[in-house]
């Protein structure tokens, strides 16, 4: 139903850093509603990648 | 759910006028003092409509879908109280899941003995139904006892949906079994005001908030300890996508932990089964889906909204649904 989409965040998940260019590539595969969210989560998830949430 | 963003004072107005008619209601009813108190306190628990913290009550959604279909004096007094009736069927509905998923240490549980949540759970879903009976025609009542019926029918059918060494369920059995236990709880809200002409688009309205509102639960519920979904091993979207993520890997650990140890007695291992889960991906999955799909029911009703006369009503639905942009 959302394989494509599954594919992607699978494939994105772990990565500290995210393109710009990398997203639009990955992005262009899905319905354009789904696509801002998905670029949206992906960049949020970088930063947390990036800078690991420190737990207490 | 998302957070609603209708203006606080219409919102306090609304909150008011459907809390005023529960308290008269069941003063009214015929039940007895300690009954009352029970189900007062039901209704202050997070998420319902007594609760001053609640973002999203069922009776508010009702009352604003409700607005979308017209505005007569006859219909705002049955608007209120049909609000109020499906909060009352919607705690009924709560109480039925705690008890089917044995949820002890969940905030229903903890507050009512077995027999109490049994006899509530009937009494509130024939209380609910005796309102509407009193405010709808007998054609509309016919739509809820079907959404009611397949709520019930889905239930059933979640007590063995699970993760188990005989079947793995995919993502399309999981999207068509929520839609029959808890979408159809939203689809009712919808059916008791549109016309039949119009029941599809509304059905695809309906079906994108609950998709969007149980996927959110579910994600969620994995993460909290009072919950049994991950310890009762039920096939929810986060589990069945991160057995999917390791079986794409040959790793079969997640898969080989639910279907071989007890977790009931292993609760030791749910901090790992967790951290598994939003390691392959799976938890981001479920936040991506639960904005999708409650996007597509923003846009569909901003859609509607364009060729309609209530475009008030139509901005408070949608603001209440949680869209910033209204």
């Amino acid at each position: 139903m959302n394989e494509k989409l599954w594919a992607l965040v699978q494939e994105f998940v772990n990565k500290s850093q995210v393109g710009n260019a990398e997203l639009a590539v990955a992005g262009a595969n899905l319905d354009p509603d789904v696509t801002s969210v998905f670029t949206k989560h992906m960049y949020e998830l970088a930063e947390t990648n990036n800078h690991p949430i420190q737990w207490v | 759910m998302g957070l609603s963003k209708m203006s606080d004072s219409d919102r306090e107005y609304n909150r008011d006028k459907i809390k005023t008619f529960l308290k008269e209601y069941l003063s009214e009813a015929k039940t007895n003092n300690k009954t009352q108190v029970l189900i007062t306190s039901l209704l202050h628990l997070k998420g319902k409509i007594f609760n001053v913290k609640s973002s999203f009550t069922w009776a508010e959604f009702y009352y604003c879908t409700a607005s979308l279909f017209g505005s007569t004096d006859k219909h705002n007094e049955s608007k209120i109280a049909c609000s109020a009736a499906i909060e009352l069927l919607v705690l009924a509905t709560d109480i039925l899941d705690d008890l089917a998923d044995q949820d002890f240490n969940g905030e229903i549980l903890t507050k009512l003995s077995v027999p109490q949540a049994v006899s509530l759970s009937s009494l509130l879903l024939m209380e609910g139904l005796h309102i509407i009976t009193l405010h709808k025609n007998s054609h509309l009542l016919i739509n809820v006892i079907e959404q009611l019926r397949e709520a019930a029918q889905g239930q059933t059918k979640d007590l063995s949906f699970c993760i188990s060494r005989n079947h793995l369920p995919t993502e399309k059995e999981y999207f068509a079994q929520i839609s029959r236990k808890s979408v159809s709880l939203t689809r009712l809200v919808f059916h008791l005001n549109a016309s039949s002409e119009e029941l599809p688009f509304w059905n695809n309205v309906a079906d994108c908030i609950g998709f969007s509102g149980q996927i959110s639960n579910d994600a969620r519920d994995l993460f909290d300890d009072t919950k049994n979904d991950l310890i009762d091993k039920k096939a929810t979207l986060p589990l069945i996508k991160a057995i999917e993520a390791g079986q794409s890997k040959n790793d079969d650990w997640l898969l080989k932990i639910l279907t071989t140890k007890n977790l009931r007695e292993n609760r030791d291992l749910l901090p790992a089964i967790r951290a598994y889960v939003q390691k392959t991906g799976a938890i981001k999955y479920c936040e991506i889906l639960t904005e999708v799909y409650l996007n597509k029911a923003i846009k569909l009703l901003k859609k509607k909204q364009e060729a309609s006369s209530n475009k008030i009503q139509y901005t408070n639905l949608i603001r209440f649904l949680g869209d910033d942009d209204h």
